[in-house]
């Protein structure tokens, strides 16, 4: 027994000093540090609904997003493309966790304002979080003019409002997925039994095909308005270059804002109503505290 | 007591006091700095990590560095900081660039002074080996001493490859500034 002991001492301290080398020893002086999960998706968008993504503190990404008409709608209207809706929007990041954001789009002339909040980042290191949560709320407004209505309508009609969380991983460098539960409210809706609460379950993801493209699906299951409208789904491409990163996407909704294109998506994939759909996003900094100038 | 206990607590003690007088020679360096500047005919882009870490030993002038590269940070934007890490040197793949290799000039590290010196090693950056010779200057003071190397890394050397559309934006030529501080290592 004593001899077994003496040679396993032997053994563990040959060990040991071969084992050394400068490499290991520089090992054990690094501390651990927690390190955030970046870039689960490219942009702040996965197709219409909003990513995880906010942009960086002292950054704004200038958004121009367009949805064509339907492709089934023929040769006369060039398959959807003499048809659109655009909006455009500013999204500022306030703090690395907090961005606020106006937009206006053409369809029913909504003009929006959104907040997008970081709860939980995925991190690794010191704490290993799988996965981040954001909370993301939009208020829209429809300008629309309503004079032919028959129907008074005052202000309080105009609004919608959005709020969900966003629950996202990146479990590879190349996939990332995120759930996306939504309620939507609308102060006034089209039909008498339509429900003004809207819940839907969103779930999208990106597959990274190489460093700089992507393909991106996005479907919205929508909870309890399925008698008056359909689930909203597209599919996206993305690719970057340097400060711009290209949205190319077919989707089945009109509408570019949040609570419509959730709560009142109207195309059916099936009946060939679908809609080619671009956005770009275009990155400024708009405050720099590492300014170059500083250093030469 | 037995011979062969005295032997094996004799044993037990003898390597952790071996490695007392290896450590005499250990010199580490923490936070010491790097930082890179690439200037292109459109943009200049200035990084700079505090995160280098340094040993060397002074017995046989071996040496390692290694450095994470998600601790840079400067930048024109940090849109540019994301891209550095996620498109060029894929930083979850190939987390630390490192250089380990040896001092080539016999230099006395107890006499204080200024000396020129080389370093040739292994340079591993975004997964790539490569063996460069670098050269820097050594001020030795009491019981410590400080390094200064400027060199340059040719990014094709090490697989990083620049698209068309921001050639004119990134240089091939990448000016490394390397400032370390080293103090026995406790």
């Amino acid at each position: 027994m004593k001899k077994l002991a003496f040679l396993f001492f032997i053994l563990l301290h040959v060990s040991y000093i071969f084992g050394q080398n400068l490499e290991d020893l520089l090992d054990e002086e690094t501390e651990k540090t927690t390190e955030f999960v970046s870039a689960i998706f490219k942009s702040t968008k996965i197709v219409d609904g909003q990513s995880i993504e906010n942009p960086a503190k002292g950054e704004f990404n200038f958004l121009i997003c367009h949805h064509f008409g339907t492709l089934n709608s023929g040769f006369y209207d060039f398959y959807g493309l003499d048809e659109s809706n655009i909006k455009l929007g500013l999204q500022f990041g306030i703090t690395d966790r907090i961005a606020l954001s106006v937009g206006r789009s053409s369809f029913d002339k909504i003009y929006d304002a959104s907040a997008k909040v970081k709860i939980i980042q995925q991190q690794k290191g010191l704490k290993n979080i799988p996965f981040g949560i954001s909370l993301y709320t939009e208020i829209a407004a429809s300008a629309l003019d309503y004079r032919d209505f028959d129907l008074p309508v005052v202000f309080e009609h105009r609004l919608s409002y959005a709020a969900q969380l966003l629950i996202a991983s990146k479990l590879s460098e190349s996939l990332s997925i995120q759930l996306s539960p939504t309620v939507v409210h609308q102060n006034l809706v089209n039909f008498s039994k339509e429900p003004n609460t809207k819940y839907a379950l969103g779930i999208g993801g990106r597959i990274k095909l190489s460093k700089r493209t992507s393909i991106n699906p996005e479907y919205f299951y929508n909870l309890n308005f399925r008698d008056f409208y359909n689930d909203h789904l597209s599919l996206g491409f993305d690719f970057e270059t340097g400060g711009h990163i290209f949205q190319l996407y077919f989707g089945n909704s009109r509408a570019i804002s949040t609570p419509q294109f959730i709560g009142e998506t109207n195309g059916n994939w099936l009946d060939g109503d679908i809609r080619f759909g671009f956005s770009i996003h275009r990155f400024f900094v708009y405050s720099n505290k590492n300014k170059k100038n500083e250093l030469y | 007591m037995s011979i062969i206990k005295i032997i094996s607590i004799a044993i037990f003690f003898i390597p952790s006091f071996l490695i007392q007088i290896k450590a005499q020679n250990l010199y580490v360096s923490k936070n010491a700095s790097a930082e890179f500047l690439s200037v292109a005919p459109l943009e200049t882009i200035y990084a700079k990590s505090t995160k280098l870490k340094g040993i060397i030993d002074i017995q046989n002038r071996s040496f390692a560095f290694e450095i994470p590269m998600n601790s840079f940070d400067g930048f024109n934007s940090p849109l540019q900081k994301t891209h550095f890490n996620e498109n060029y040197l894929e930083s979850t793949k190939y987390p630390k660039a490192k250089f380990t290799g040896k001092i080539i000039e016999e230099i006395d590290f107890s006499k204080p002074g200024e000396y020129q010196i080389r370093a040739k090693g292994k340079m591993l950056i975004h997964g790539k080996e490569e063996v460069m010779t670098i050269s820097g200057k050594i001020s030795i003071t009491q019981n410590s001493f400080k390094i200064l190397s400027v060199f340059s890394i040719f990014l094709k050397n090490f697989d990083i490859s620049i698209p068309p559309i921001v050639n004119q934006k990134i240089a091939d030529e990448i000016k490394v500034t390397v400032k370390a501080e080293f103090n026995p290592k406790i």
